[in-house]
């Protein structure tokens, strides 16, 4: 048995999936977290699939991620829907219950976030609901996982005996007599297109492309159910897309005045407005954006982050002295000692010791998303994103980036225009990546001591600040044209929860050490077995004779320019690729040295300027290998390597300005 | 070299080829991007495209 | 008036929307049907976009598409 999960953006979706399947998936508070179908098996029933799909206003989609949700509803027929509906902004809710009741699919409306309409005082009479719109009506809070048990068993009930939702109309007039006619005009092509035919109907009035491709009607049909349109709209005087929708609206309104009771004033609302009349405030606004991400980052490196990373990078290092004692009292062989020790404590240690800092960093990205905040700051920067040729919606993939370029990329789903979306695609990277973050922390810390927060911090301004040039060279000479139109629910404030945050922090802790103990270890097993020998597999005293110095002093002279052109900066730029955390992990084990005592071989390879034209290359060259594959699946292959040459000519030639003439001025 | 010196080769031989083989059947399911996170947004996809390859076998 | 000159604490009643394709379709899919009554929030602090309370919910958009939206001011 598949159910689908169909409701608005933000009405709760992907937390009753989580609850019903025991998943963890990304929850957040702003409208379009979740971008592609999900499934799951429920817990009570493994014989029961449960699929999550992206949140939708309506069966005729405006976006990409929509249309995924409207696919699976029309093609792939699940068995039944539970359609979740936002207690606060019911009416909203029913219109795409009303669509939905015509696919002919059993379904049941859970109204969610009771604990919300209880403490606003809005009583919703679910009987009385239920009477109109003839399915059952089951109050839940998918959050307190209340009333998720009674819902699974009212859809169950009906699927398993093949109930669905009873013919009924849900207007009068005009409309009505011309669905009707439509109806009776297309029965046979519905039919054959396997869609139920006043489904059908409601789209070709509403001038549905697909659905008209899909029914395949001839001329003779079309220009009769045309007539009876031009009918309609001059006995209604209103057009045939307003007029379903009016149609819609005034049934809801119809039921919800006999159904539901509002109170005069909507305290949560009333408080999210306190909350926007200082975050939204039209003078203060923007500086406490930026003030808000400053802080992050500045708690990130500056205080919490780097106090974690410290105290772990010094238990990591005593661990390694004392296993290297323990290996050399039992008289182990001097070369297996160095696999232990350079190779594995020195690449998977340096890597893991970010693991705090990194958690911090997404632990207050995700308070953003989490309270509300992220649809704000969509709001206050619509109209500046505007002026480099981009939407207010474009903000939030680009702070996700922050975190990591993979969801990021995903995340720009929920912008309407091909335009749009590639645009924001190629500008995340330009928003450093939280795995780039161990990368400025060793360099800043070997190299600018005194200013190790302020160089690390002047990385993510330098990002922004070239994407914002190259958002302005596009918008003048490739992406043309004009952004999207930014319409946008703006979700009350909720307070993260604590569940939530914590699952979302272990399942980021689990992700960056599963890939420190699997890509960054056998990366540096490979480097240590590269540098340790030569190429007749001899142990080599000096690591200038070895494999990795001969491949790597072939690519060398490439960077010499930009000041760096040695092996083993070369060396680590290839392994970053992998993941750009493997270029700390790959000094470490070239350098075989432990976290705390980078700094001093570090130098040795590095000047001050040729390392600060170093972390310009990394900051800007090609994302690594997932983002790349993300971009592939967003955008195709030819977008995949414009990506890549763009970023990395682009990256070449900054540190190259950079360097030269930080060398001509001395 | 002595016994041990092999027996830590080989312990790490062994380690390197379980993280080998992890990392392929991950890569098999289409997931080697987002290794087991749930929270990757991926992981949708994960489960369809193992299923598109369980029904072509 | 259209609804972009609604003052900011003032209500209006929807009479049409105006525009086409997409956009209108959304915005009839959001609620933004004739009769509705609306409640204007605020301005964005560069002017715009605007926020907009309807139906229960709190809704964004520019003061370009707002152009669109045809309403008369009412008092409540």
């Amino acid at each position: 048995m598949i159910l689908a999960l169909a409701g608005n953006q933000n009405s709760g979706k992907t937390t009753l999936f989580n609850q019903l399947t025991g998943s963890n998936q990304r929850v957040g508070n702003f409208p379009g977290v979740t971008v592609d179908v999900k499934e799951g098996i429920y817990r009570a029933d493994k014989s029961i699939k449960i699929v999550d799909l992206p949140g939708i206003y309506s069966l005729s989609p405006y976006s990409s991620e929509e249309i995924l949700t409207r696919d699976f509803l029309i093609n792939k027929h699940p068995d039944g829907i539970i359609n979740i509906i936002d207690g606060t902004s019911l009416e909203r809710g029913l219109y795409l219950s009303m669509q939905l009741l015509l696919l002919n699919i059993p379904m049941v409306i859970a109204i969610n976030m009771m604990d919300e309409v209880y403490a606003n005082g809005i009583v919703i009479k679910t009987d009385v609901l239920s009477e109109f719109l003839k399915v059952p009506i089951i109050p839940i809070s998918a959050n307190k996982n209340e009333g998720t048990t009674d819902l699974m068993q009212a859809i169950t009930g009906l699927v398993s005996n093949r109930c669905s939702p009873p013919k009924q109309d849900f207007c009068s007039g005009a409309v009505h007599r011309t669905l009707h006619a439509t109806a009776h005009i297309l029965e046979d092509h519905a039919q054959r297109a396997n869609v139920p035919a006043s489904f059908a109907a409601v789209k070709i009035i509403e001038g549905d492309e697909p659905m008209m491709k899909d029914l395949a009607l001839g001329k003779n049909e079309k220009d009769m159910i045309e007539h009876g349109i031009v009918e309609m709209e001059n006995e209604l005087v209103l057009d045939r897309m307003a007029a379903i929708a009016d149609m819609r609206y005034q049934y809801i309104e119809d039921i919800c005045k006999k159904a539901v009771v509002r109170p005069k004033v909507d305290k949560h609302h009333a408080k999210t407005i306190k909350i926007d009349n200082i975050l939204t405030h039209k003078i203060l606004g923007i500086p406490i954006f930026l003030s808000i991400m400053f802080f992050i980052f500045w708690l990130t490196f500056g205080v919490i982050g780097s106090f974690l990373s410290d105290l772990l990078s010094g238990a990591i290092d005593a661990l390694a002295i004392i296993v290297s004692k323990g290996l050399t009292s039992f008289g182990i062989n001097p070369v297996v000692e160095s696999l232990v020790i350079d190779g594995v404590f020195a690449g998977v240690g340096s890597v893991l010791s970010f693991v705090p800092t990194i958690i911090v960093l997404f632990f207050l990205l995700s308070l953003l998303e989490d309270s509300g905040y992220m649809a704000r700051v969509a709001f206050i920067m619509d109209k500046l994103l505007r002026k480099i040729g981009l939407s207010g919606k474009s903000i939030v993939p680009m702070l996700i980036g922050f975190g990591c370029t993979v969801p990021a990329i995903m995340a720009t789903r929920t912008l309407t225009s091909d335009r749009d979306k590639k645009m924001t695609v190629f500008l995340t990277p330009f928003m450093s990546c939280s795995a780039k973050l161990p990368i400025y922390a060793v360099f800043a810390m070997a190299f600018f001591t005194q200013y190790r927060a302020l160089v690390m911090i002047a990385m993510y301004l330098i990002g922004i600040l070239l994407a914002v040039v190259a958002a302005l060279i596009s918008k003048k000479f490739v992406f043309k044209g004009n952004p999207i139109p930014f319409v946008m629910e703006l979700p009350n404030y909720r307070l993260p929860t604590v569940k939530n945050t914590m699952l979302l922090l272990w399942e980021k802790t689990k992700d960056f050490i599963t890939r420190a103990f699997t890509i960054i270890f056998i990366a540096s097993i490979v480097i240590w077995f590269l540098n340790k020998f030569d190429i007749r597999f001899n142990v080599v005293q000096d690591s200038q004779d070895s494999i990795l110095a001969v491949i790597g002093s072939l690519i060398a002279p490439v960077f010499t320019p930009l000041g760096f052109g040695n092996w083993m900066a070369s060396t680590a730029l290839i392994t970053g690729f992998m993941a750009k955390e493997a270029v700390v992990s790959t000094f470490a084990v070239l350098l075989s040295t432990g976290m705390e005592n980078m700094s001093v071989p570090l130098a040795t390879v590095f000047s001050p300027v040729s390392a600060f034209s170093f972390l310009l290359f990394t900051l800007l060259y090609t994302p690594c290998v997932a983002a790349v594959a993300a971009v592939k699946r967003e955008l195709g292959t030819k977008s995949m390597f414009v990506v890549v040459l763009l970023q990395t000519g682009l990256a070449y030639t900054i540190a190259l300005v950079f360097y030269q003439l930080a060398m001509f001025l001395g | 070299m002595k016994l041990i010196d092999y027996v830590i080769i080989a312990i790490v031989a062994l380690v390197v080829s379980l993280v080998i083989w992890y990392l392929v059947k991950n890569r098999k399911k289409g997931c080697s991007s987002c290794n087991t996170c749930s929270a990757c947004p991926y992981s949708g996809q994960c489960s369809d495209e193992k299923k598109e390859k369980e029904q072509k076998n | 008036m259209t609804l972009d000159k609604l003052g900011i604490g003032k209500y209006g009643r929807i009479i049409a929307v105006r525009g086409h394709g997409r956009l209108r379709h959304r915005l009839l899919d959001m609620g933004l049907t004739p009769r509705v009554i609306i409640h204007m929030q605020r301005k964005a602090p560069m002017g715009d976009p605007v926020s907009i309370y309807l139906r229960g919910y709190e809704l964004t958009l520019r003061l370009e598409d707002a152009s669109m939206i045809e309403i008369e001011e009412v008092s409540i």
